[in-house]
């Protein structure tokens, strides 16, 4: 409950830093309460009015937390305000009293007097416009949604060429039946693509290791092992080194690290191309080493994508 | 195929709620009905079909290809049954030849009047910017989410829930059983089977666009009663709620954010179309559909035991309905005998004062 309340408190300033449109409901309620004479839609207003309130204080705000299973963050309760409806109904009254005042103007005024009176409706609704934009979002969506999901393009890639390089070796095959599914390692993005485009390629962890929000949608937890892993992987991407560091610092061997991966039943490795040609060697170096059945044997195969290197063995 | 998808998808719902709004509704409140009650209607007993077909594929452990063909066939009989109704209640209509037919003014309002087309106008460019904005599919907010990866799991599998969608995995402590009996998923795997659609497309895409388009039907539910009788008010309010959709997606859990971003989720459903309609609903009187929405929401969000915010929303406007009235009937045996009366919402007086009984619909 202490960290609900917590959450609710902090809630409401994270609520208004990047957009204002709860103050603009405020703006609206106030003037609807303190300087509308005709107070239209009392119920709708009253309710939103309370439930705004509610949204505001910490505690009701908890409450509400509370009953929506502690499962969504403190911006969901503002889903029980009708916070869109509310300002657009005000904003088409505050027009349509303009437009009637236009209107009256019209039917004993002249034709520039006419003009002045549809400008006003003009100045308003631009007025209203503006405030809109002022309180919403000034800047370029996809700047705000930055997701593994933009760099789908060259995963998606990736991923399509892993399966054909499993479908060859497949076709290569005696029985043409594999014995054993492609175990994915790569980066994130690569990783989430995987299971979208290529189901059949299965991964050592998946998207809820590193995007916490999904813990809640299953029991299964990871072990250390795969956090190390999905580490390992960010550091070839920041530092294109075979070695890396956990979050504590600590130096996370490579080597260690293929040993782990391969534990985990892992047959293709995505690396991206950041990596220094050197590293990349080093790191062909390793995997022959691991994989190899008989001493001299190489059984690595390296491809290089615009993106990504993609090392395969059979 | 998709053709096909766009053509079912206006006109299932379409003809679904049509039949039901018949079942439901007689005489005026019917002819209150708009189309887009009726595909909205419509949209909710979908979902709860296929939510039928969903539990029983996790209850009796179906695969998932029996599980779309249940829903495929309840879907068909619904709408024969819809179809069979409508013909039924047509025949009905016509021989009771007394009955008075109203005329009600269109989008653009009366004949001749054009100063709707301007607002109207603005509406339809920011509508058709959202949804080119949608189709792109680059501003796509997956975090915390994991549809997509389970229509995909579902697909490939041909079972429900049986492997992690996240790995490929099979899983070793399972899900949570009130996650497990959300029929989304479902749906959309079913949707992607039965029109041979590229999961990504639909999820990503398709589903988000009809989300937008039906989140402005409830909002013209909305406009409809606010100005029922004003066109060109009607194009403002739905010009600024597009303005104020598009613009409002600073932050995940705004209502603008999840239409534009992140249409395929439960909660954007329930935030840009379950709730507007129930609104419309409340504010309309018209209490029988208000338990669909409810289940509606059960169907798709994680509520608590079936208690989302379409019932914390019902229950706080009675209340303040409730109190409102008995504020009114004080106020007019008070001091205040005279000042309230022009302020009355939903009460018997306001029913008889011509155009607040228009306004306020007629009660269930």
């Amino acid at each position: 409950m202490l960290e609900l309340l917590n959450n609710a408190w902090n809630g409401w300033g994270n609520f208004i830093f990047y957009g204002k449109y709860p103050v603009l409901l405020i703006l609206v309620l106030v003037v609807f309460w303190f300087f509308s004479d005709r107070k239209r839609e009392p119920v709708l207003l009253g309710y939103t009015t309370v439930m705004t309130v509610c949204c505001i204080f910490p505690l009701t705000a908890a409450l509400l937390m509370l009953y929506q299973t502690k499962f969504y963050d403190y911006q969901w309760v503002w889903s029980y305000v009708p916070l869109t409806m509310v300002a657009a109904f005000a904003g088409t009254l505050v027009l349509g009293y303009c437009r009637e005042a236009a209107d009256g103007n019209n039917a004993v005024g002249d034709r520039k007097s006419k003009f002045a009176s549809r400008g006003k409706v003009a100045v308003a609704a631009l007025i209203i416009g503006i405030m809109i934009l002022m309180c919403g979002r000034l800047t370029d969506p996809l700047a705000e949604v930055k997701t593994e999901w933009q760099q789908s393009t060259a995963a998606r890639t990736a991923v399509e060429t892993v399966a054909e390089i499993a479908a060859e070796a497949d076709a290569q095959t005696v029985s043409g039946v594999t014995e054993s599914a492609i175990v994915l390692w790569a980066p994130k993005e690569v990783m989430a693509a995987a299971r979208i485009y290529c189901p059949d390629i299965q991964l050592p962890y998946g998207r809820d290791l590193w995007d916490a929000s999904l813990g809640a949608y299953t029991y299964d937890t990871y072990t250390e092992v795969e956090d190390d892993l999905c580490q390992w992987m960010h550091c070839t991407g920041v530092f294109g080194t075979v070695d890396g560091y956990r979050l504590d610092e600590t130096v996370l061997e490579g080597k260690v690290c293929l040993e782990q991966a391969l534990e985990l039943g892992v047959n293709c490795i995505v690396v991206p191309s950041v990596m220094t040609w050197e590293a990349v060697a080093e790191l062909t170096v390793i995997l022959e080493e691991l994989t190899q059945v008989q001493p001299g044997d190489s059984r690595v195969q390296m491809q290089q994508l615009e993106a990504y290197y993609i090392f395969t063995w059979n | 195929m998709a053709f096909v998808f766009w053509l079912l998808a206006a006109l299932v719902p379409c003809l679904i709620g049509m039949g039901a709004l018949r079942v439901l509704y007689r005489g005026q409140a019917l002819r209150e009905m708009t189309l887009a009650d009726s595909i909205l209607t419509g949209v909710m007993i979908c979902i709860g079909l296929a939510e039928a077909a969903h539990l029983g594929a996790v209850v009796l452990g179906w695969s998932f290809s029996r599980c779309v063909l249940l829903f495929g066939v309840a879907t068909g009989a619904v709408v024969l049954l819809a179809i069979g109704v409508l013909v039924l209640s047509m025949l009905f209509d016509r021989k009771k030849s007394k009955a008075v037919k109203r005329i009600r003014p269109g989008m653009l309002g009366k004949k001749g009047d054009f100063s709707a087309c301007l607002p109207i106008g603005i509406f339809a460019l920011l509508v058709l910017g959202q949804l080119t904005m949608i189709w792109k599919g680059q501003a796509v907010y997956v975090d915390g989410d994991l549809t997509l990866e389970t229509v995909v799991s579902f697909l490939e599998r041909d079972a429900l829930y049986e492997i992690n969608p996240m790995t490929g995995n099979p899983y070793v402590l399972g899900i949570p059983s009130r996650l497990k009996i959300l029929c989304l998923p479902s749906l959309y795997g079913a949707l992607c089977s039965m029109f041979a659609l590229e999961p990504a497309t639909l999820v990503i895409k398709m589903i988000p666009v009809l989300i937008l388009l039906g989140s402005y039907l409830a909002y013209y539910t909305l406009a409809k009663y606010f100005f029922p009788e004003d066109a060109w008010k009607r194009g403002v309010f739905l010009g600024i709620t597009a303005l104020l959709l598009g613009v409002g997606d600073y932050l995940y859990g705004m209502d603008g954010f999840g239409m534009l971003h992140s249409g395929f989720r439960g909660v954007t459903i329930r935030g840009a179309v379950l709730l507007p309609y129930l609104f419309s609903l409340l504010l309309r009187r018209k209490y029988k559909l208000v338990p669909l929405c409810i289940l509606t929401e059960a169907c798709i969000v994680w509520t608590l035991y079936g208690a989302g915010a379409c019932v914390a929303v019902t229950a706080g406007m009675l209340a303040v309905r409730g109190g409102y009235r008995h504020l009114m009937s004080r106020m007019s045996d008070g001091p205040w005998k005279n000042s309230g009366s022009d302020r009355a919402e939903g009460t018997e007086s306001a029913g008889e004062t011509g155009k607040e009984a228009d306004h306020v619909g007629t009660p269930e």
